[in-house]
């Protein structure tokens, strides 16, 4: 028994994130992964290795600035996502680290890939009322990749990014590529015609504790680490007290429980998926 | 208590006009208690029925709960949702509803009792302890509770209504069954003078009652 608290294969067969690469950089690190410990440390030829609490090694890989562990026994795991935009030149990488939320990693990513919140939760930053439409844009199915994509979204943001100057009408793109990892795509400030990139990679500690790491691909040149990591930060720190009080923490994939609307396609798409993965973990189906 | 179906879960002077939303507790269900524009009491289920946000981060705009996610509106009296503002041009869709509580104001307490219950509100004669001191929570409830509660000289006026005396003055004590072992006391005394002593007496109430049991 490896103590996983789960027989999901959704998380079992998945590459789960427990945190940048820098933390094993001073030695072992251990934390909690879907209920149990693990323990990860770079050996004397500088190999990553992982264990589980009761001493089974575990599959680890660090890619994209991160540590990603697959917990499943034996199986061979999928290739990690693709984040082409990550090795991209003229990109910068910023890691923002991680912020623990006491939720399911369910409804963390779902208010990643929502637009009608910001008037409200990120009020002068990325939304205001009376800005609160959600124009329609378009859900599709990656079937090769198994990603859900949204694209043609925009929204008027008065303060888009860091380095934001007046209010824009942003483009944004969204993506889904494990139940617990999104990425969003949005109008770069300093280059316009192009979209900066940030990754949400969720830990799922338990199944109502997570940490929400971000971590940004972006053209930007003039503000600094510190400047970039501080605006996201803000923007968690808005989104953390309302998930914390989401009830059930739980994702209810029940019919009827919860309403979704016409601008909720995104996150309707993101249900439908996970139903159909059968997923029972952070979720009540 | 388990059988009660009013019970008395808030002062009713916690709610001003169009202001308060107030957590309240009931037979372990979370409601959030406000007062719409024209004066009367609410008792809705503390989540937004559209993504499970607690209402109580709420605000009341134009007599209507918001709710702290999206914006979401609801109204007063029926719980329905009337605005969405991620689709302004669009009428909300019929049937979006907060789970609603029948309330009512007796004796200067909110009263509530679920739907499914058809019991008239408690006729309660008007009393003199007027002046409310505190609420507070002890790690007990039932049988339990009221063995405590007449071990320290109070006696059950009516139902959910406790009456003694806390460092010699009167004490009138409002009892709402939260959870299964978890009850809420609201306090009222006569006069101001003497809600300073029940309140400072009122501190060892909840060792008094939990360490006694």
């Amino acid at each position: 028994m490896s103590g996983f608290n789960t027989i999901d294969p959704n998380m079992l067969d998945d590459w789960l994130t427990v945190g940048p690469a820098t933390r094993v950089d001073h030695g072992a690190y251990e934390t909690k992964l879907l209920g149990s410990r693990v323990r990860l440390w770079r050996d004397d030829a500088g190999q990553l290795q992982a264990r589980a609490a009761d001493g089974r090694a575990l599959q680890v890989q660090q890619r994209y600035g991160y540590l990603w562990i697959c917990a499943s026994e034996g199986a061979q795991p999928k290739p990690l996502f693709d984040f082409p935009e990550f090795d991209e030149p003229g990109r910068r990488i910023v890691d923002c680290d991680g912020i623990g939320v006491n939720v399911s990693g369910l409804r963390m990513v779902e208010n990643f890939l929502d637009m009608a919140h910001f008037p409200y939760v990120h009020s002068h930053y990325l939304g205001e009322v009376p800005h609160t439409e959600v124009a329609p844009y378009q859900v599709s199915i990656d079937e090769e990749a198994d990603e859900i994509w949204a694209t043609e979204c925009r929204f008027y943001q008065p303060r888009t990014s860091g380095s934001a100057t007046e209010g824009v009408e942003a483009h944004y793109r969204y993506r889904v590529m494990q139940p617990m990892t999104a990425m969003l795509y949005k109008t770069s400030v300093p280059r316009p015609g192009a979209q900066d990139a940030i990754g949400l990679f969720v830990q799922p500690v338990d199944e109502e504790h997570i940490i929400a790491y971000c971590l940004l691909a972006y053209f930007e040149d003039t503000l600094s680490d510190t400047e970039l990591i501080a605006f996201q930060h803000t923007i968690f720190g808005q989104d953390k007290p309302i998930l914390e009080n989401q009830r059930p923490k739980k994702m209810p994939l029940v019919a009827g429980y919860e309403t979704p609307t016409r601008c909720d396609a995104m996150s309707g798409a993101y249900r439908r998926w996970l139903k159909k993965r059968g997923i029972s973990y952070g979720a009540i189906s | 208590m388990a059988a009660m179906s009013w019970q008395p879960v808030l002062p009713s002077q916690a709610l001003r006009r169009a202001d308060d939303i107030v957590a309240g507790f009931i037979n372990g269900e979370e409601l959030a208690l406000w007062r719409s524009v024209d004066g009367v009491a609410q008792a809705w289920e503390n989540r937004c029925p559209h993504r499970g946000t607690r209402l109580t981060l709420g605000r009341i705009l134009g007599g209507r709960l918001s709710c702290a996610y999206h914006g979401w509106e609801f109204e007063a009296g029926t719980g329905s949702c009337s605005h969405i503002p991620a689709q302004p041009q669009q009428p909300a869709p019929q049937g979006v509803c907060v789970k609603t509580w029948r309330v009512a104001e007796v004796q200067g307490m909110v009263w509530v009792s679920s739907r499914a219950i058809d019991a008239a509100a408690p006729a309660l004669a008007a009393r003199a302890e007027q002046q409310f001191c505190r609420s507070l929570s002890v790690r007990l409830a039932g049988e339990a509770l009221q063995q405590r509660l007449r071990a320290l000289g109070f006696a059950e006026s009516e139902p959910c209504i406790w009456r003694g005396e806390l460092g010699g003055v009167p004490a009138i004590l409002y009892l709402t069954e939260a959870k299964t072992d978890w009850t809420m006391l609201h306090l009222f005394t006569s006069t101001a003078d003497q809600a300073i002593v029940a309140t400072q007496a009122s501190r060892r109430l909840r060792d008094a009652i939990e360490e006694g049991a």
